[in-house]
This record gives structure tokens, sequence and C-alpha cells, in this order.
């Protein structure tokens, strides 16, 4: 099984669009697969901007799992329903498979392991694909995922070189080099000769970063992160005396662990500064970025207080995204999809 | 350890109000400044390691973000499995928690009790009040004893004459609700022997298929379709923060889909229970339909399936009234109402005869039957008083109320005094709310729970003819009105939509929802305060009591209580009622 999520920069920015569309390509290639949800996947309008949301439409016999109140309320009709030990706002996490056509509302896992859990009881159902799709500009349940794709979109931003220097962060981030070492349950580092456990597993703020820079000592060594890591952290570590970064590793669990704070240039920035400093920077675990699909369209608000359909212009947008990252760069909404998954092929293929 | 997370700087009284609930329930909190971001409260949440956060924010565009950001920095800090995440805030619902990425959501209108149980792992209070919630008895405690005796006495003999003359009779309606009760116990339609006794146009529709005028049949889709809506779309009860009265709304929209979709909104804004209106032709008809019927016009037609398929869409706590008050086919509306589980119907002889139709001796053999059928359904029903509305004075018309009631105790049935709360013609003319619309109707109330310990439900709707086509006014009569019921411990109320006098057509479900609100909020704004009527009200009891004893002691003098009827007693020509013509001649001594 391979798990894909769609995870975007921000609201609007094309998720749910890219879903149908891998959705639609999988289902024309006669792909088993399943879908889930780290958000709410059926609003008819969304609830600030009030405009339209696109829907997610499946055919018979696709999996999904989505919250019990959810699938009642869905227009499909389902087979096999099957609870997990799962619990989200709107009650227990139901998987099920698609007996009759329709739309289905998708609220699935919000966390990491829970995310975990509901993409195994799918892969169980046969899907050979499980695809996510993200909320909002939320990435962490995707760092137990096999692969992403981006979805950047001018609602995030309106000024087209932003949009691409974050996506080439973004890119740079997730292709960060990999080392495979087991990940404690702590921050770890050596110290005096030995390997010690700071005591919290993320670096949140300069605090913790201070206790641990204090501690370590010169020379080689690895310091292991294995949650959260945040901008403030990157920017304390940045601070460290060269002499001490010297022939550090610094390893991350994964790269979407740097995205969290949804400030990826920055982070990126952070990075290259740590590099600079002398250490090397490692995740342990590779979760590629299959490509980046570009959305024009943003909720823009009226002097009236209205929210109406907006966009930037197509072309600029993608040009600049093309230039910007090394992965395909697709429109979604005039693809069907097919090239999304002859890159997921390819992967595949590896 | 629970953590308190407030992300807007100004709106955190919410989150203040729960920390003392949480803190009388024992559990230790700890109230972070509002100023923090999100990496901060994480690393604060490591340490302190909570069971909960709870997050108040008011939201905008960007107020999500924030959020979603702190339930990711969360999940990736690794404190999600032990700490359980909740938003709460203005606009926020369980679909939005679950976007943002939190375990669970609170919006507007939360108790601290409620967050208090969820915490604690218990069933909110106000869904285990949804689902455990009983249907209220409106008659429970009432002993229909007359407190006046002589009033009571007056009505009570009044009410055997009328019973003996009534069980020497029947009518076309009388063995209609016979012939379709049979049809129903057996599960079948109604026979050939019933339709000798209805009018041409109903006759026709059995035999041909073809609906009457303006009707159609569900297509099998729509039906479908309306048995998803009503299984699907369960609606919580509005939670209370200050007693009002039971309260009913109408509907009858001709289409039963839409019924349901108003009963639904009716229901999740904050009623207790909805009244059945059908079409006005149907009361000057003999005989009911079958079939699943849809009206193109105002007024939900009552056939079998019809009243079924609204059943099954109600809530089980949602009380449903169906009105048989004033037509041709009184006792056997009653009989489909109690076989299809309506917890209420409406029966009242003078009003049906004098302002809703019916010829009178007709409309006396079908109330006393249709009376005892309620008896048989065990089916409480209110006599209500819609007379008033023509012009008939206040007293007058309880008068025959209070013969009614006397008449449903001796059949076994649970009368509901119906008193009106309206700006009437009488009150119009006499100038009795010139100064209040307090007073005359405190006087009603009072005056007939002095006489008869029954339970008392106005309506219906109250305020009428005090709404003008605006709907600020309307709806803030509607709310007073409610609160003065509420103050004078009526047992229900039944409201009006904020555009019903006037709507002039269809009734949208927003101005439903008008009312019920303004009635929510001005019971919040009451509370338990006493409203005090000027001196006047005295006056009125005064008056109306001596209009009841009038109209009782004419009434006993008449050759009989239908005799009474047309010669004017309970509400004359001058007054405004005209004895019906609908159904004259059709009742047989047996």
């Amino acid at each position: 099984m391979t798990c894909i999520a769609v995870i975007g920069t921000a609201k609007n920015t094309g998720k749910t669009t890219t879903m149908s569309a891998i959705m639609n390509a999988s289902s024309t290639e006669g792909i088993p697969y399943g879908v889930t949800s780290i958000g709410y996947d059926g609003e008819e309008l969304d609830s600030i901007t009030l405009l339209p949301k696109p829907r997610l439409y499946f055919r018979e016999g696709v999996h999904v799992a989505t919250a019990r109140e959810c699938l009642e309320a869905s227009e499909a009709g389902f087979s096999s329903v099957e609870m997990l030990p799962l619990e989200s706002a709107l009650g227990p996490i139901c998987v099920a498979t698609v007996s009759k056509a329709g739309l289905v509302i998708v609220a699935g896992p919000t966390r990491s392991r829970h995310l975990r859990i509901t993409a195994e009881a799918l892969a169980r159902r046969g899907s050979r694909l499980v695809l996510v799709d993200g909320a909002l500009g939320r990435v962490s349940p995707a760092s137990v995922v096999d692969l992403v794709v981006l979805a950047q979109g001018a609602s995030r931003s309106r000024d087209v070189a932003r949009l691409a220097g974050e996506c080439s962060a973004i890119e740079r981030l997730l292709a960060l080099p990999v080392k495979h070492v087991s990940m404690p349950g702590r921050v770890t580092y050596r110290a005096a000769g030995r390997s010690v456990s700071l005591g919290t597993g993320s670096l949140m703020d300069e605090t913790n970063v201070n206790t641990l820079l204090q501690r370590l000592s010169e020379g080689s060594g690895q310091i292991l992160v294995p949650n959260a890591v945040t901008c403030a952290a990157l920017s304390a570590l940045g601070l460290c005396p060269p002499g001490l970064a010297r022939g550090k590793s610094l390893v991350f669990a994964d790269g979407i662990r740097l995205l969290v704070g949804n400030c990826a240039e920055r982070s990126w920035e952070l990075v290259q500064r740590l590099f600079a400093l002398g250490f090397t920077v490692w995740v342990a675990r590779s979760i590629p970025l299959l490509a980046v699909t570009a959305n024009p369209y943003y909720p823009r608000l009226d002097a009236d207080g209205t929210y109406r359909d907006a966009y930037v212009d197509k072309q600029l947008l993608l040009r600049a995204l093309r230039e910007a990252v090394t992965v395909p760069v697709i429109d979604v909404r005039e693809s069907n999809g097919r090239s999304l998954m002859e890159l997921v092929y390819k992967q595949w293929e590896r | 350890m629970i953590l308190l997370v407030p992300l807007d700087p100004v709106h955190d009284v919410g989150l203040k109000m729960i920390k003392r609930a949480l803190e009388e329930a024992g559990h230790k909190t700890v109230l972070l400044p509002p100023d923090m971001t999100p990496s901060e409260i994480i690393a604060r949440a490591e340490k302190i390691r909570p069971s909960h956060m709870l997050v108040s924010r008011t939201l905008g565009y960007q107020a999500e973000e924030v959020l979603a950001r702190l339930a990711d920095l969360a999940d990736a800090a690794g404190i999600r499995e032990q700490t359980r995440m909740i938003i709460g805030g203005m606009a926020v619902r369980p679909e939005l928690a679950q976007e943002l990425g939190f375990d669970a959501g609170f919006g507007p209108g939360t108790s601290p009790s409620e967050v208090v149980a969820f915490i604690e792992g218990r069933p909110a209070p106000s869904a285990e009040c949804a689902h455990q919630r009983a249907k209220k008895d409106l008659t429970a405690g009432y002993t229909y004893r007359f407190k006046d005796e002589s009033v009571g006495r007056l009505a009570e003999q009044l009410a055997d004459e009328l019973l003996i003359w009534a069980d020497e009779r029947t009518s076309p309606a009388v063995e209609r609700a016979e012939l379709r009760y049979a049809a129903l116990m057996e599960g079948r339609s109604v026979g050939t022997d019933y339709l000798a006794l209805c009018d041409e146009v109903v006759r026709a529709a059995y035999l041909t298929g073809t609906p009457p005028k303006k009707t159609r049949h569900l297509t099998v889709d729509e039906q479908r379709h309306l048995g998803m809506l009503g299984e699907r779309q369960y609606v919580a009860s509005r939670p209370r923060s200050h007693p009002a009265p039971v309260l009913f709304v109408q509907y009858g929209t001709g289409c039963p889909f839409m019924d349901v979709a108003h009963i639904k909104a009716a229901v999740a804004w904050g009623a207790d229970g909805v009244v059945h209106f059908d079409p006005s032709w149907g009361a000057r008809t003999e005989g009911l339909l079958e079939g699943w019927l849809t009206h193109e016009e105002d007024g939900s037609v009552i056939t079998p399936e019809n009243l079924r398929a609204i059943r099954q869409a109600l809530e089980p706590w949602v009380l449903w009234q169906v009105r048989a008050h004033r037509g041709l086919n009184t006792p056997e509306t009653v009989v489909l109402a109690g076989h299809a589980g309506a917890d209420l119907t409406k029966i009242n002889i003078a009003y049906g005869s004098l302002g809703g139709g019916t010829d009178p001796e007709r409309l006396a053999v079908d109330g006393v039957a249709a009376m005892r059928w309620a008896a048989k359904f065990s089916m409480p029903f209110d006599i209500v008083t819609n007379e008033e509305l023509s012009g008939v004075p206040a007293g007058k018309a309880f008068a025959s109320m209070l013969v009614m009631a006397a008449l449903a105790k001796k059949v076994g049935a649970r009368p509901i005094l119906q008193p009106l709360f309206c700006n009437s013609p009488e009150v119009m003319i006499g100038g009795y709310m010139s100064d209040n619309y307090v007073d005359f109707n405190v006087a009603k109330v009072q005056v007939l729970r002095d006489i008869l310990d029954a339970p008392v439900w106005p309506g219906a709707p109250v305020g009428f003819l005090t709404q003008t086509e605006d709907r600020v006014q309307s709806s803030l009569m509607t709310g007073l009105h409610a609160c003065l019921a509420g103050f004078l411990r009526a047992d229900a109320v039944t409201i009006a939509s904020s555009d019903e006098a006037y709507s002039g057509g269809p009734i949208t479900a927003a101005a439903r929802t008008d009312t019920l609100t303004a009635v929510l909020a001005a019971a919040r704004f009451f509370g338990s305060c006493v409203i005090t009527p000027t001196a006047e009200a005295e006056r009125f009891k005064r008056l109306i009591y001596s209009q009841i004893c009038d109209a009782l002691t004419a009434a006993q003098k008449a050759p009989s209580f239908v005799q009474a009827l047309y010669d004017g007693v309970f509400g004359s020509r001058d007054d405004g009622a005209h004895p019906g013509r609908n159904g004259r001649g059709t009742v047989r001594v047996k």
C-alpha cells in the first residue's frame, strides 16, 4: 500500500480538487484505493467565505474512512462498515466500502497515529493506494504517509513570487538527506561520551535549545529530534558557536516536522544557516514530494463585506512555480489526474 | 490538569466560566495569558502534560489558520495522545473542530457543565436531555374539578343534556370514523360502504385514482427521500437557559416534504411541539383521502400515509397535534391522528359551528363522537376559542368552552383550555387593550383558573392581531405574549411565524425561527420576574365572568345546547358569529 497525502499551504489552495483528480485517475486505471481526510470534506459552502466548496464523489467499490455520523449523512451507500477504535470530533471513525456511488462526507483521523491505523485498515480492504485529503495548512499527520502532493494556491498569497519561494522551500525541506537511525522518544545527543536525553521530544523554543547547547560537548555526534521543531528553535540553534556545531549531525524525524509551523521559507533559511555553521542536517525518514498542483483561485473580500471568487494570472503562477521546483507542477483543473498517476507509477517502479 | 488557552485576547469570559465550573468539580486548571504563540502554548503543554487543552477563540479567516497550526504543532510534538484538544467560541461547530484538527468543538450556548461533562467522559447534559427527554403530558396533575360550583353546575347540566341528545343521533362522519378505524386496524383501504358516505370529489379520487384539484401523488422517489429526510436529520433540542412554556408552532405547507423540513427547523430553534394544518377545503368535504398527497396551496392533506410520514420524521420527544376541530371529518380525523400516533388533537363544537362554517347540529354530533375517540386513544385535545376573532366576546366563548370541558370529562377525555391572547374585535371596540396587552389576557387566564382546575394553553397563535407586517415587531410581540403565558404558568403556548399574519403566501422557515428566537430571548430577559397587571385586570375578570354566567344561564333556558348555538347564546350574528351551513341536514336519529 502506498499512502499519499494532499497537503496545502492554506485553505482553498486546491487540496480537494487534487484529491478528486487522483481519485478519478485511480478509478479509470482500475487501481483499488481508499480515501480519508484529516479534516472535514463535505461542506457545500465555506464556513467563513460562504463560497461553494468542491465535494468528493465516490464510485462504487472505493473504500473510505470517515466518522460514523458522516456515513449516515452521505449520499452514497455503504457496505461492510467496520468501526475503528478511534474517536473524532464527529464521533467514532469507520471504514466502509461504497456500494452505491455518490457524494461522501469525509472526516477521518486528525492526528498522526490515528492516520496510520486508518491507512492500515484501508489497506486491509485491498486498497493499493490510500489517499489522504489535508485540511487548511495542517501537515503534521502527513508524517506517517509515503508521498505528498502539495496544493499551492493564491488563497495562500496573491504574491506569486512568495508562493514560488514557499514551494521551493517545502521541496527542499522534504528532500533533506536521509540518515537511517532509530529515533528515540526524546531529543537525544552525545555529551561527555555518552548518550543523553533532553527530557522533551521536541525543540519548541529557545529555552530548550539553549539547555541543549549548554550541555553539548565539542566534536562529532548526533542530535536526534523525534518530534516537532519550530522556527524559534531553529533560530536558536543558529546561534550555536561554530566550534560546537562542526561535525554534529542534526537528525529530524522527517521533513514534515519542519513544515509544521507553516513558515517553510523561514525554516529553510534557518536550516541553511545550520549547514553554514557546520551542522549536517538529516531526516530519519524520507517523505518525497510527488508534485505540486497550482490553483490561481482565491476568495476576495470585497468592500461590501462579501467574499467573491477571484484569480491571479494562471500562466504567471504556473511559470513561477515551475521555475521554483524540480517536481512537476500541475494545473489540476485542466488535468484529469492522469499525470499524477504516472508519477505514482514511477514511484512504484523504484 | 486542564490547560485553558484564551487565544482571543478579548473574548475569554467563557473560558473563565468554564475554569470556575471545572474547579468546582474538583479539576486542577492552568489559565494561560492571552497573547502566547502556538509554539509557546505547546511548549507549556509539554511541561504541564494536561489531560485536556481548552482553547477559546472567535473565528475569522486568519483565526482558523492559527488554530490549525496549534493542532498541527500539538500533533507534531507528540502530545495528542495524552492531551485532548477542545475548541470553543462563536461560530464553532463539531465540523469546524474536525477541520481544525481538534477532538471536540463547542459553540455558542454551550454551558460550562457540558464542557465539564465532556472532560469527565459523561454524556453532555443537553444531549442527555434530548435523548432521554420525555414528552410532556400537558394534562398531568389536573383534576378537572369545577372550583366555581355554580358555573360548574350549569356547564355539567348542559353537557349531560348534549351527551344524551348526541347519543341518539349519528352522521356520515360518525359512521365513516367507525369504518376508517376498522380499515386501519385491518391494514387495508376503506371500502365502498365508506365511499357511499363521501362527497363526489373524494369518491372519484378513490375510484379513478385522480386526486382532487391542486393536489398530486408524491412520486416513489419523493416518498423515498421523504423517508430519508426523517431518518437522517436528527435534530437535538435547543437547550434553554431559562424556562419558557412548552412551545408549539404550526406547519402545513401543503407538501409533506416541506412540512418535515419546517418541523426540523422549528425544533432545532426551540419548538417543543408542532400543529398540523390541513387545507380549508378538507373541512368542507365529506370524507378523507388516502395516499401520499402534496397540495400546491397552504394546508397539508390529512391522509394515513401523509400523517405516518410526518410522524416518522418527528424526534421522539416532539409533541404533535393534528387538528380536528372545525369540519365535516372531525371524528375521523381524530381516528387517523390517534392511529398515526399524534399526542394531541383539537375539538370545539362551538367554534367549529360559529366560526368554522359547520352546521351546529352536525358538529355537535360529530364533536361528541370525536371526544369519545380522543378518550379511546388517550389523546388530550385543546378546546380552541377562535370565534373570538370573529367578534364573539371572550366570556361567551369561554362559556361554551367550559361546557365542552365538562363534556370531555364525562366521556373520559382530557381537555385543555385554549383562550386566545389576541387583540380581538371585542377588545378593539371596548378599548380593553388601549393601554397594554397584558391586563385583558391575564384576566382571561385567571378567570378560567378560578373556575376549573384544567390545563391552559394560550393560542393559537398568541398575539393575534397585535402583529404587523414588520418581522421584528411581529417577533417581539410573539416573544412578549409567550412570556406573559409563562408568567401565568400556562402549560403550553402556540406561536406564529413572524410573517404568518401578513405573508400572503408560503411561510418561510426563517420567519418561523424569528419568533422562536424571540420567545427564548424574551424568556431569558424576564427570567423569574413577575409581570404585574394594572387594576384593570380585575375589572376585566368581572366582565368576562359575568359574560360566562349570562351565556350559561341563557343556554340552560334554551331548548337544547344545539339550539343555543343557533340562537346566538355563545356568539350572535351581531357579535360576528354565524352558524355554519356545511353538513346541514345530514344528522339522523338512530
